[in-house]
């Protein structure tokens, strides 16, 4: 973290002080307090050639991670007129995987790389130590509406989509341990902000709200060690991605990511409550695209660099009651419009006088999807609701001119052949669709709990549709302690090479969770 | 002929007046002389005094039920009484259930005290009117913030919990002065559950508008997992919460739209009612009126039977509890959607304070489910004399299908009270902003 970073955090910690010290001549405070958390230890195993071709007759332990995570909440009870010291909130987690010791052998990735903060090694992927979140709320209730501004550390939220990102770009994903196991909150990377959030005084059939955001906090989808465990299905946090382009090739290549920390980002949403039914939402993010938008490769060296560009997010997003007599529903879209996505080539351009390969494209990019939720009585499978979710999902690349302009890809946007000791097999492909469908519901008194994500991508172009199935079942053991047991299995043609299936490969993982909250 | 009649008509009058003394005085007799603990060997003796869901439980042996007598006159107070006292005749029932302000045939902006002080039992629409006098004494609280722990136990013990808070607002029923105006979408009650442990369901929050119209309520759930805000449907008031024995309808006995449902009266009743204290809690409000709960009992609830190491009944049943005989009427419950997940239930009101303290519900079928036992303590302001009749310390939901119990238990904490003014909680508090604010 640079210089001036810890100068943002301690101007922070300083504000906080100097609050509390105002405040608290307030004879009235009655300050409240909250610690809750939990520690809970993961297993994962990975059976490398997928459940389908074999149960886990060929399966290793990719991940040992016991994870300590707590929320501190000091509630100050301060009130100044209209305004108010709501809440300052802490969220600490702390992690140690064991697997890099249990199985060393297996993983041959540097201590430390070094080159910035965001080229993780093995350390950081081991250890985790890490006050994700730290914010302090302060509110205004008054004549002129509702509000608060809550600087700090923390996560916020943009959309109604749940299968793929839209508009909620605004926290990187953390992809550098875990990704399909873990709550989304929780592969979300915290980010230094200021939010101002307010909303209108109440009317008749209509809310407004507004929510601001400025993030000097600038930081990447962060990943594992490129090149380090990329393309090793027996370790690593990446399989089944082990293919997706273009990390798959950087084993070997000494990976620095090169990320505009100067920068700022900002957004504004105004969303609209509209009779008690429908919400509806418009937003605008200025972005600095968390995914790779640039990746050089200078093969004589054997070193590659990714950055980071600039775009526009320009979105919305709604949610609507649906009620027909005694049929209810909530019907839910979103759109996002980006202006500068990055595409990656599935044939990478080397200029020949560098040696310099070019593996991405910006393009305009739009995502929509549209998605219904049911809770529904099925008594022969629970006394509970069961809730069921269907969501679509459809990405096409806005301007397609030259993104196919390559001789060494046929008519239907497929490249093979190999870069180096990698066999490539890949599709740049305009239009991609995807579908879910999700439920869960509660047995026995709601002390076990199962639930079913099903994803797939239709066939295209001669290729199969592939699937994803993502079963699980959690138990209350006692009241503070669980456990969990989870699976993911790509199913369908493992040789797909388009949109959402690119890089989905046969790989299956099992997962189980034990842990003990308060 | 005409004498030898009358004399047999005055015989027969006397007898009959004879019998209803006896019957009367009978149950009075039976009150008083009620052994220290009814139990499966002597429950027969005293079977009128339990509603059937609960005999049952005592001839099971899951249930000892310990008589005994309170220490103070459980009813509401003074100020409260004088003003349900005033409303006699302002207010109906119309054909649909709606309750209606006599002058202007809509539905009343605000009542402060019971809206039908006297009830007549031959009055066609009394099972409705008592409901609603249940619903306007719950209303009397203005707002209330609980500390909540909800417990699902099984027949070993408790299997798993969630604690936090339960905030609401009801913007009807407030005393003088204490009026909210500006209620533009004519809401009547506002509901926030802001659950704060464990943390795998922390930040698991609800919030609810319910509407003083026929409108369908609005419902928004914040997901922790995703960090947003989401609609949710209403139907789910009378479907399990959170995979528990209740519903959003059954909390605090009722809490539902009173005109969905149709009322019909069944008859009286003296049951044996639950106290948790045999003696009244002093309770002093603060300054701005605001009144702090204090309980009995400390922990997050009253005792029940799995946290006894001697007791050999159901792990739910409550423990260290005074039963008290208590006049109610059987209040009959039917809903008018046909797809609401429960069929007939039965209400014991009492008569004196509204409290309902059992109901029997059963399922669509018409099999028996679900019975529900309020437990209550008595406290009091010795300044003002307000009290905190009608409220609940422990509402105990038993499945009787698949023998599975859900206590919602209140208990102290610094940071909640009833008679919550206008001040400290209101319709701001229950806005989409700060359900953000609140959730993380």
């Amino acid at each position: 973290m640079s210089m001036k970073k810890w100068g943002g955090v301690g101007y922070f910690v300083f504000a906080i002080l100097v609050m509390f010290g105002f405040f608290s001549s307030n004879a009235d405070a009655e300050m409240t307090t909250s610690f809750h958390g939990l520690f809970e230890s993961n297993l994962v195993i990975r059976d490398i050639n997928g459940m389908q071709y074999g149960f886990f007759d060929e399966a290793y332990g990719v991940q040992q991670r016991n994870t300590l995570k707590f929320d501190v909440d000091v509630y100050p009870d301060i009130q100044w007129g209209s305004f108010s010291v709501e809440k300052i909130h802490l969220t600490y987690r702390g992690a140690y995987d064991s697997i890099f010791d249990l199985r060393a052998h297996a993983f041959n990735i540097r201590d430390n790389i070094g080159l910035s903060r965001f080229d993780y090694g093995l350390r950081d992927i081991r250890f985790e130590n890490d006050l994700r979140e730290a914010f302090i709320d302060l509110a205004y209730k008054g004549d002129l509406g509702d509000g608060f501004f809550r600087p700090g550390r923390q996560i916020v939220s943009w959309g109604e989509g749940l299968l793929e990102t839209l508009n909620d770009v605004i926290n990187p994903p953390d992809m550098s341990y875990n990704l399909f196991f873990q709550n989304p909150d929780d592969v979300k990377t915290p980010l230094w902000m200021g939010r101002i959030n307010y909303s209108i005084p109440s009317m008749s059939g209509f809310g407004l709200n507004f929510d601001l955001l400025w993030v000097p906090d600038i930081r990447p989808t962060q990943n594992g060690p490129l090149d380090g465990v990329a393309r090793n299905p027996k370790a690593g946090f990446q399989a089944p991605f082990v293919s997706i382009t273009p990390f798959a090739d950087l084993k070997g290549f000494s990976v620095r990511e090169r990320v505009p920390t100067n920068e700022n980002e900002y957004g504004a949403k105004v969303s609209a409550a509209i009779g008690e039914r429908l919400n509806v939402s418009v937003l605008y993010f200025r972005d600095v695209v968390s995914d790779p938008n640039g990746l050089k490769l200078y093969l004589r060296t054997n070193q590659a660099e990714v950055t980071h560009n600039k775009q526009h997010v320009y979105g919305g997003f709604f949610s609507y009651q649906f009620l027909v007599g005694s049929f209810e529903a909530i019907i839910r879209g979103e759109i996002s419009r980006y202006t500068a996505y990055p595409i990656s080539l599935a044939n990478p351009r080397v200029n020949p006088a560098t040696f310099e390969a070019t593996a991405f494209l910006l393009k305009p990019v739009t995502k929509t999807t549209l998605a219904v939720d049911k809770d529904l009585r099925l008594r022969w499978l629970s006394k509970d609701l069961t809730k069921v979710t269907f969501e679509w999902l459809h990405k096409v690349i806005n301007e397609w001119d030259n993104v196919l302009d390559d001789p060494q890809i046929d008519k239907t946007g497929r490249v093979t052949g190999r870069i180096g000791a990698v066999k490539k097999d890949r599709r740049n492909i305009r239009e991609a669709d995807a579908f879910s469908f999700q439920t869960s519901t509660a047995w026995f008194g709601s002390k076990v709990t199962p639930s079913i994500l099903l994803a797939c991508s239709p066939g295209k172009h001669g290729d199969g549709t592939t699937w994803m199935l993502k079963p699980g079942i959690k138990w209350a053991v006692t009241p503070n302690m669980y456990t969990d047991l989870r699976m993911q299995a790509f199913l369908g043609d493992a040789n797909a090479s388009y949109g959402f299936a690119d890089g989905i490969k046969v790989a299956s993982e099992v997962t189980l969770r034990l842990g003990y909250e308060w | 002929m005409k004498i030898i009649k009358s004399i047999f008509k005055c015989i027969g009058l006397a007898m009959l007046c004879m019998l209803t003394i006896l019957l009367g005085f009978s149950s009075s007799l039976q009150a008083a002389e009620l052994p220290n603990a009814i139990d499966k060997k002597n429950c027969a003796q005293y079977k009128d005094f339990f509603v059937p869901a609960m005999y049952r439980a005592v001839e099971r042996g899951d249930y000892v039920i310990t008589p005994g007598k309170i220490n103070f006159s459980y009813k509401h107070d003074d100020m409260f009484l004088a003003a349900s006292a005033k409303n006699k005749g302002k207010f109906d029932v119309n054909a649909n259930g709606d309750l209606i302000d006599k002058s202007t045939g809509k539905y009343p902006d605000n009542i402060y005290g019971m809206p039908f002080p006297n009830i007549d039992l031959k009055d066609p629409k009394v099972a409705d009117k008592i409901i609603y006098n249940f619903d306007f004494q719950r209303y009397r609280f203005m707002a209330s913030r609980d500390n909540i722990r909800v417990r699902w136990m099984d027949k070993r013990g408790e299997e798993r919990y969630a604690a936090g808070y339960d905030q609401r607002l009801y913007m009807n029923g407030r005393p003088q002065g204490q009026e909210i105006g500006d209620n533009p979408n004519k809401i009547l009650t506002y509901e926030f559950q802001n659950i704060k442990e464990p943390m795998t369901v922390r930040g698991t929050n609800t919030m609810g508008y319910i509407y003083m119209d026929n409108k369908e309520n609005s419902n928004f759930a914040y997901v922790p997992a995703i960090r947003r805000i989401r609609q949710t449907t209403s139907a789910s008031r009378s479907d399990p919460y959170m995979g528990s024995d209740s519903w959003m309808d059954a909390n605090y006995m009722w809490g539902g739209k009173t005109p969905s449902m149709k009322w019909k009266y069944l008859g009286e009743k003296t049951i044996l009612a639950s106290f948790s204290s045999p003696d009244m809690l002093p309770a002093n409000s603060l300054p701005d009126g605001r009144m702090p709960r204090v309980f009995p009992f400390t922990g997050p609830s009253v005792q029940m039977g799995f946290e006894n190491s001697n007791w050999k009944g159901a792990s739910w049943a409550p423990q260290n509890i005074t039963y008290v005989p208590r006049k109610v009427w059987v209040i009959e419950q039917y809903p008018k959607d046909p797809y609401y997940n429960w069929g007939l239930h039965i209400n014991y009101v009492d008569q004196e304070s509204y409290t309902i303290w059992y109901k029997e519900v059963y399922e669509r079928s018409g099999d028996f489910r679900t019975w529900a036992t309020m437990i209550v303590h008595y406290s009091e302001d010795p300044k003002t004399g307000r009290n905190n009749t009608g409220d609940r310390d422990t509402s105990l939901y038993i499945d009787e299908k698949v023998w599975h119990a859900t206590s919602t238990n209140n208990s102290a904490d610094p940071q909640s009270f009833i008679f919550l003014p206008a001040s400290k909680l209101n319709h701001k508090f229950f806005t989409v902003n700060n359900f953000l604010l609140l959730s993380k």
